[in-house]
């Protein structure tokens, strides 16, 4: 059994959908709430021991007053002290969507030198947009070059401290990219991955669009209403990927 | 240790809040905004840290320190206004803030305390300190909620905000008071001291039910005390108890003309909602209505393993003080009547409705009345944040404008929810409780805000409110909450639950009690915000994000020892009994103690007079228009009809990951198509969907109420069915309506009374037609504003208002539908009976001088209309339609020009049509579709539809050039989609 884990709790609010996109492709899925995590003391050992795969649903963990995943990164941190790299070095693999993504940020797992903030527009925003990945290496998107996938937030715009360049870097690597700009995101950056590859963020749910009745516009050819969507194959990637070890 | 914390953005990046509040200020007031070349945002915190310095200053830089975008030094800026909330207000960044401390500090921080602020920063060298004032106290400041200061330049670099002692004063808590129950001396009161009594202490208690309460003190041989006065005027609040609904109501009407289908309404009415409403649900038994208007929200089986649940409410009260404080209570605590209903649902999709005044009236509006755009925004981002937060997509809505709506915004806030049918062996429905079982008050704590809000909201509005009424909502608290009830209800933890809204404690404890048969609680136990609660104030208080919970005592420590590792506060307040009485204490004295059997069903009926003057209007209508394509542009302009995509993308329509059919149909080329309603997956596995849409048609109360009410229905029903819910007389279709009153005052007002009559008739007989049952309803009946304006008494009252959202199922949600027209050579057709008018339509607003009594009226035909929407509920349809959209505000030309847009399509129209017939060009009205069919089946959906005698019109072909062609006139669609979407909402 390929097990994953599902972190719940705290104002995370995409668990379930995203559970049951990892449960399709094959994995064996515990959703668990942070609380149970940190009262069983469930260390680093317990997580490469336990799971293969590591999924950090969107939402609005602590309401996002803080900082859009912040005080979650700060619970992950002091309450349980992972180190996602060597989660990842030996044969894990994480997504982290949306809040996720931005918890992932905050933790530091993408190095100090970036932040994620309000949207330009000051507003929350509920589209579907196209994205484009970059040449670099990741996992999740093996076999993937353009996706249309639903974003869903109000603190998307990735910022980087100017010293950083972001094209050669060691603690992270642009992943993939809005083809247009949505949300003031330095260089319309929608995701990152660390540099093994296996540590993969992103604002865009590939979790709601795995059936092709979820996209914005499968009424134009109803007789593909069974079709799969681009989002599945995240996760079978994820899936393929650890199986192999 | 005091300390004051500030989060500044970097001074090179641009600050998304500041620009946004530029923004908001230009819209307001063009020649202000000029003034101010930019404003920056700075969050304050301040804090009182009961452990070293040092640590504190280390946990500060992980929580809210961020070298990527912070920097350290202030902005210098000409201006500074400070604002933070009053002290007791809830603060969830200041909230969030002490909890991360805990998180950093590894230890509980009891003592401590942290607070949240903004600073914001003003930079224009020629703003004035008057002119400050005044968008502070227009736009920044809520003086309900918030206080502010303001300083210059060099005031605020002279103001010592990093002093620990300037800080402190911020914490100085409020002296504890000696909190008792006060007796009242009931008794001795004469008739105008009752009237008195009632009115200075906000009871909103009539004289007759003033006496009852005196009466029955008297058979108890004893005076009240606060606390009981308190339960029994928010039990018997309209808010709560909907008295004018229970009342005895003589009817009577004078008739003008000798129209065929008028109702007959009986002349004596006991208690329209057992008549009308219960009534009506009662005539149409259904086998999947598992529980109807006895719960939080009325249940109905959707699948052998699942039951869906559903509750529409009003907030306007709140709404109209605190337009975001109010919607967001208003949708937060809908999801809590979901979660809350049967043994607990899980809520999966919000709807909203709006109904406000004009957003062109900003100024020269009567005192204390928010004008219409900030109302709008507030409300709208109220709503965004209770669902966004949540994770509960936002899935349908609408948004109508009217000038009577100055006088109280309509603010409809719905929720939808899912539970298993059966959990072990109990069903989803039942509420049962056993005397002995524990009473907990579970989620958020109790404060002094929202003190009497049922009460108050059963007032009309004045210029001078009190403050205690407002609250805010906390998502969060709530969130972990849900999740926590969910999983208690799992585990079989709990026997059953409800939530805590209007009337608090008092209502919440007093309703399971008459499911028990008593209770007995110890207000001292709850968990409060701060000291110093009088006994009735807990009782009352309306605080947000709470539930009760009866739990039975063997469970305890189970449920105990869930909610700590959840992070949810459970106070145990007393148990459950069979004593027939509501007894409450305060730790050892007893400062309440009344009959169930009086608190609820002691008030008396009302009597209410009804009178009806019937309108003459048109028999036909002769109205010509030889620029039909010039008319429809100003149409498409209009408020009610325009674009709502930049409202729509900011909530969450998403989250859950079970849209099938969004409110907006969008394709790569951003443009957007509105569908008429939304379809959801109710799991993941399955592919039955659920059917979620709504109408409304308020102006035609203007003609006929009775008219308006079955307008709403069959736009509501029109709406499921544009998309492809399942439609029949019979058992086997799950279609139920819940109804939403919103009424001007009609006691002592008989024409209100006589509309509100009519109206309740109106939908029964829609119901009865389409046996379609009411499972869930409210009703608000206080919507006016009273003032002074330039001298002058004035009074503005709601146009009467029936909401009807309609929940239908599709048993394969792969057959649903869209409104877009789809491929080039598909024929358009107008499908339905003829019933349109002009009255009160969206094109009589452009020419609002023709009186509406020379104009036609829209009537509804439930007997064709039926068989169409059989058809179009039937498996059939989707063999033949590639899109259906009704025929709604604007008539035949807005609809067609919408189901254009998306996919950049163009019409040619049969030159038989006739579209300088304003009534069928233009008209409104029932039970109307234009619906497109791929040219190889029209031969075939002609003949079928000839067979079943449905009436349809051939209206044109799809073109792929983006143009409206009717022969020779032209317009392009382009055009069309500029006036609609140019000032989307």
């Amino acid at each position: 059994m390929t097990k994953a884990l599902v972190l719940a709790g705290d104002g995370i609010n995409c668990e379930q959908e995203m559970a049951f996109a990892a449960k399709k492709v094959g994995f064996s899925i515990d959703i668990v709430h942070i609380n149970d995590l940190i009262q069983k003391k469930f260390s680093q050992e317990d997580l490469k021991k336990t799971y293969k795969s590591l999924f950090l649903p969107g939402g609005f963990s602590f309401g996002d007053h803080l900082g859009s995943g912040r005080v979650l990164a700060l619970k992950l941190k002091k309450g349980l002290a992972w180190d996602l790299n060597d989660f990842a070095e030996n044969g894990g693999v994480v997504l982290g969507v949306c809040n996720g993504f931005q918890a992932l940020i905050a933790m530091g797992v993408f190095g100090k030198n970036v932040s994620i903030t309000h949207n330009i527009q000051n507003t929350f925003i509920n589209r579907w947009a196209s994205l484009q990945k970059t040449k670099n290496d990741n996992i999740f998107l093996k076999g993937i070059e353009k996706m249309y996938l639903p974003i869903r937030h109000g603190e998307g715009r990735l910022l980087f401290d100017s010293s950083v360049l972001l094209y050669d870097n060691s603690d992270f690597q642009v992943s993939v990219q809005y083809s247009e700009d949505v949300n003031g995101s330095t260089e319309k950056i929608a995701g990152l991955v660390s540099s093994s590859g296996r540590i993969f963020g992103l604002m865009p749910h590939p979790e709601a669009a795995i059936r092709k009745t979820q996209t914005p516009q499968w009424t134009m050819n109803p007789e593909d209403c069974d079709g799969v969507e681009v989002g599945l194959q995240f996760f079978k990637n994820a899936y393929e990927e650890v199986q192999c070890l | 240790m005091f300390n004051r914390t500030e989060v500044i953005l970097k001074n090179e990046l641009q600050d998304p809040k500041g620009l946004a509040l530029h923004n908001k200020i230009k819209k307001w007031n063009s020649l202000l905004g000029e003034k101010i070349q930019s404003i920056r945002v700075v969050d304050i915190f301040w804090t009182h840290f009961e452990g070293e310095q040092s640590e504190f200053e280390i946990a500060a830089s992980d929580i809210w320190w961020d070298a990527v975008t912070q920097q350290k030094e202030f902005p210098s800026g000409e201006w500074v206004v400070e604002r933070e909330y009053h002290p007791g207000m809830t603060d969830n960044l200041g909230h969030t803030g002490h909890e991360a401390l805990e998180i950093c500090c590894r230890r509980s921080l009891a003592k401590s305390q942290v607070f949240s602020g903004q600073a914001y920063v003003f930079f224009g060298s020629g703003l004035k300190k008057d002119e400050v004032t005044l968008i502070t106290e227009s736009l920044i400041s809520n003086s309900l909620i918030h206080r502010h200061r303001i300083f210059a330049k060099g005031e605020f670099a002279s103001y010592s905000r990093f002093e620990p002692s300037t800080i402190a004063a911020k914490f100085t808590q409020q002296r504890d008071f000696a909190v008792k129950a006060q007796l009242v001396p009931l008794s001795t009161m004469a008739e105008n001291e009752l009237i008195e009594f009632s009115k200075k202490n906000l009871l909103s208690l009539n004289l007759n039910e003033m006496r009852a309460i005196q009466n029955y003190f008297k058979s108890e041989k004893r005076e009240p005390t606060d606390v009981e006065i308190e339960i029994l005027a928010q039990t018997w609040s309209e808010h709560c108890k909907h008295k004018i609904f229970a009342a005895d109501v003589e009817y009577s009407e004078k008739v003008s003309s000798n129209a065929a289908d008028r109702p007959t309404i009986p002349q004596k009415i006991s208690s329209l909602f057992k008549t009308t409403i219960a009534g009506t649900t009662q005539e149409i038994p259904k086998p999947w209505l598992l529980s109807v208007f006895k719960d939080n929200a009325g249940i109905v089986s959707f699948s052998d393993e699942e039951a869906l649940c559903i509750k529409v409410e009003t907030h306007n009260s709140p709404s109209a003080l605190d337009p975001f404080g109010g919607a967001i209570t208003g949708i937060v605590g809908v999801n809590r009547d979901i979660l809350g209903c049967g043994f607990g649902a899980k809520p999966i999709f919000n709807t909203d409705v709006f109904c406000v005044g004009p957003l062109e009236m900003t100024t020269q509006l009567p005192p204390g009345i928010i004008p219409p755009a900030q109302l709008l925004e507030g409300i709208r981002s109220g709503v965004e944040a209770g669902g966004n937060q949540s994770g509960i997509p936002t899935v349908n809505g609408a948004l109508y404008f009217d000038p009577s709506f100055l006088g109280k915004p309509l603010v409809f806030c719905g929720s939808g929810g899912i539970m298993p049918r059966k959990i072990a062996e109990k069903f989803c429905y039942e509420k049962s409780i056993e005397h002995g079982d524990l009473i907990c008050m579970v989620g958020g704590r109790i404060g002094r805000d929202g003190i009497h809000g049922a009460t108050f909201s059963s007032l009309e509005m004045t210029e001078s409110i009190p403050s205690s009424v407002v609250q805010l909502g906390d998502p969060i608290t709530q969130r972990r909450m849900t999740d926590f009830l969910i999983e208690a209800r799992d585990r079989g933890y709990y026997r059953t639950l409800t939530d805590n809204g209007a009337g608090g404690l008092s209502s919440s404890v007093g309703e399971m009690a008459d499911i028990a048969g008593g209770a007995r609680i110890d207000v001292s136990l709850a968990k409060t915000k701060m000291a110093g609660l009088k006994p009735f104030e807990l009782v009352i208080s309306e605080s947000q994000e709470r539930m009760t919970v009866a739990v039975p005592p063997e469970n305890k420590i189970d449920f105990l020892e869930l909610a700590a590792r959840r992070g949810v506060e459970v106070s145990v307040l007393g148990e459950f009994t069979n004593s027939g009485r509501f007894e409450i204490f305060y730790a050892k004295d007893k400062v309440g103690d009344l009959a169930l059997e009086f608190l609820h069903n002691g008030a008396p009926t009302l009597k209410l007079k009804a009178h009806w003057q019937e309108k003459s209007f048109a028999k036909e209508s002769f109205e010509r228009d030889s620029k039909p394509f010039q008319t429809l542009i100003k149409l498409l302009q209009r408020p009610n009809i325009r674009s709502k995509e930049s409202m729509i993308r900011q909530y969450d329509h998403e989250v859950q990951g079970r849209s099938v059919i969004k409110s907006l149909q969008t394709s790569k080329a951003k443009k957007s198509t509105p569908n008429d309603a939304a379809v959801l997956a109710i799991s993941h596995e399955k592919s039955i969907g659920v059917v979620v849409g709504c109408g409304l048609a308020p102006r035609l109360s203007l003609v006929d109420p009775y008219i308006m009410a079955q307008a709403a229905v069959d736009e509501a029903i029109r709406n499921l069915l544009c998309v492809g819910a399942e439609f029949s007389l019979t058992d086997e279709t799950v279609l139920s309506l819940i109804d939403n009153f919103c009424w001007p005052d009609p006691v002592e007002d008989p024409e209100k009374m006589a509309a509100l009559v009519r109206t309740c008739y109106g939908l029964r007989t829609a119901c009865l037609a389409l046996k379609a049952p009411l499972i869930s309803g409210k009703d608000s009946m206080k919507n006016d504003y009273r003032g002074t304006q330039n001298g002058e008494q004035i009074k503005v009252s709601v146009l009467p208002t029936l909401l009807v959202t309609a929940m239908g199922r599709i048993p394969d949600y792969r057959k649903a539908r869209s409104a877009d027209f789809k491929k080039a050579g598909d024929r358009i057709y107008l499908l339905g009976p003829d019933q349109l008018g002009l009255a009160q339509s969206e094109w009589h607003g452009l020419r609002s001088e023709i009186p509406q009594t020379a104009l036609t009226v829209a009537l509804p035909n439930w007997k064709e209309a039926i068989p169409l929407y059989q058809w179009l509920g039937s498996q059939e349809s989707s063999e033949f339609l590639r899109s259906a959209h009704d025929l709604s505000d604007g008539g035949l030309l807005v609809a067609m020009a919408e189901s254009c847009f998306v996919n950049n399509l163009g019409v040619v129209f049969d030159s038989q049509i006739d579209l300088h017939t304003v009534q069928q060009t233009f008209g409104e009205g029932f039970h109307q579709f234009v619906v497109t069919v791929p040219e190889g089946k029209s031969a075939m959906v002609e003949k079928d539809w000839t067979r079943r005698k449905l009436r349809f019109i051939p209206v044109g072909v799809v073109t792929e050039v983006p143009e409206f062609v009717w022969k020779t006139d032209k317009v392009s669609v382009e055009d069309l989609y500029q006036a609609w979407s140019k000032e989307s909402l």
